[in-house]
């Protein structure tokens, strides 16, 4: 596994290095440097992506580059050593998650999408639901700053007919 | 904000009571929650996610059957998720997240999430003699019931066939069927096996749910045709680690699980169980094997204790280990028999939300 390092650049001017292994996570990255359109000078705008966004992006691009490297190295682990192995990056990745806000969330999703990361994107993706999963119909609206077009007379009558739901 | 695309994926990871809280949220809610894009690639994956087991409990003296699920052996179990009736000898069965039960002559499928019960149309006047069976086609998404009806015990049978859907209805798929069903049945990865007396004895029919044809008739491993069940053809199939299993009860502690290893080949393995009293107290009565846990593959027994209280034991047969669950929810009646029924492949249905 070759250890070049790629810049990376934010929408708001900040630079990171990043391992190209790390940086291959992300499928846009990868075409990129497949078609050889990255300069090694030069850093890789991304121009949807902030700085304090990019960074986590690519906090979770390096743990998760150790791992795959890992899964190689030890091809004939046993399954008690795999299920720790997964235990740990859960593990991580729960706490990775659960220092953020839902609106950091929200910016981290579309920064994976942008990126194709799609690994991030199941982790936002679930981590959201599961952030959202008990909330009142107004409070997904203002998460998700949706409008009400129900008129009374039709949320009622949907709020009835599900009314097993609000127990 | 976030695309329709994102959005559709965080919705998919909602559990349904969320899904159906939220349709009131705004109409493009409701309408990606109710398009048949989303249904479909819900109920997709579902497939993919954790089963659970479903437990109905009926108590004879009665004809309400409760039913519980839990994920993994809880300490002890209380709610009933859902109660139905039913007076029918005929039990329920669960496939895919909808339950089917009988009741008053009738069909009834019910999603025991949503608590929303369909009552299905008649196909025609009431036979004296009738079995069914529930199928799920995971390539079209579709539920159907497979229907067998005559008037007289030697009479052929007619086949037919109900597609749950917008106009739910009834097809006739053969006429003058001359299998005559026995036991019950189960439905795995878009098939239905159950047990027949066919023109060629006793047999495991493999019916296709999604092309509606009965595509194979697998002979029974010779060892098992012995056994007093089997020959008279009350016999249990179970769900074991996905395949179509036979259970064979020897005695009240050896059964014999003979495991359908290749339907083509009509090849079955022998998994020997026995039940020692390390696993299965003996203060326990009735000991009964109901199911396999998937994934797990323990074995999940039902027993009641001399006070009538009811238990679950779960028993893991690669170590032998057992844990005992004392069933909260639910005290069987003085002496009277309890119907218990497992279904071990149990996910959350969106349907009809």
């Amino acid at each position: 596994m070759s250890s070049n390092m790629i810049m990376l650049k934010s929408s708001d001017g900040a630079s990171f290095e990043i391992e190209e292994a790390a940086a291959r996570k992300s499928k846009i990255i990868a075409n990129m440097i497949e078609v050889e359109c990255v300069d090694e000078d030069k850093a890789i705008p991304l121009q949807n992506v902030t700085g304090n966004i990019l960074a986590l992006v690519i906090e979770y691009c390096n743990k998760h580059i150790v791992d795959d490297d890992d899964d190689v190295a030890t091809e004939e682990a046993s399954e008690e050593e795999e299920e720790a192995k997964k235990k740990k990056v859960d593990d991580w990745e729960a706490e990775f998650m659960n220092s953020m806000s839902l609106e950091t969330m929200f910016e981290l999703l579309l920064a994976a999408n942008y990126l194709n990361i799609k690994s991030l994107i199941d982790l936002v993706c679930q981590t959201i639901a599961n952030n959202i999963k008990d909330k009142t119909p107004e409070e997904v609206r203002k998460i998700f700053s949706i409008e009400n077009d129900f008129t009374p007379e039709e949320e009622e009558e949907i709020r009835k007919e599900n009314a097993w739901a609000f127990g | 904000m976030i695309s329709q695309d994102l959005l559709v994926e965080i919705l998919l990871r909602l559990p349904v009571k969320s899904l159906a809280r939220y349709l009131c949220v705004s109409k493009s809610w409701a309408s990606i929650i109710r398009s048949r894009y989303f249904i479909k690639s819900y109920q997709s994956r579902c497939l993919s996610r954790q089963h659970r087991v479903m437990l109905a409990f009926r108590d004879m003296s009665s004809i309400r059957c409760h039913f519980f699920s839990s994920s993994q052996p809880p300490s002890f179990v209380t709610n009933a998720t859902w109660c139905i009736d039913y007076n029918s000898f005929r039990k329920p069965d669960c496939v895919n997240g909808l339950i089917c039960v009988e009741h008053m002559h009738r069909l009834w499928i019910c999603n025991p999430i949503t608590g929303k019960t369909i009552l299905l149309p008649q196909s025609g006047p009431s036979k004296p003699f009738t079995l069914w069976y529930m199928g799920y086609d995971p390539i079209n998404y579709q539920y159907k019931v497979l229907f067998f009806s005559k008037e007289g015990v030697n009479d052929p049978c007619k086949v037919e066939v109900f597609t749950l859907g917008d106009q739910g209805s009834w097809k006739m798929i053969e006429d003058g069927n001359f299998q005559t069903p026995q036991s019950r049945g189960i439905c795995l990865n878009g098939f239905v096996y159950y047990g027949a007396r066919t023109m060629h004895g006793s047999r495991i029919v493999r019916f296709d749910v999604r092309t509606e044809k009965f595509v194979n008739f697998i002979e029974k491993p010779v060892e098992a045709q012995n056994i007093y069940g089997h020959y008279l053809g009350f016999f249990n199939i179970m769900n074991y680690q996905g395949k179509p299993a036979l259970l064979c009860t020897k005695s009240i502690t050896k059964h014999d699980l003979w495991v359908l290893k290749d339907v083509e080949k009509q090849e079955w393995s022998k998994v020997s169980i026995f039940i020692t009293r390390e696993m299965c107290s003996f203060d326990l009565i009735w000991p009964c094997v109901v199911g396999f846990v998937q994934g797990s593959g323990e074995l999940i027994v039902t027993a009641r204790d001399r006070f009538d209280q009811f238990h679950l034991v779960y028993i893991d047969l690669t170590t032998n280990r057992s844990r005992k669950v004392r069933f909260e929810g639910i005290r069987c009646s003085y002496r009277s028999s309890i119907v218990v029924v497992a279904f071990t492949d149990y996910v959350e249905s969106i349907m009809s939300l």
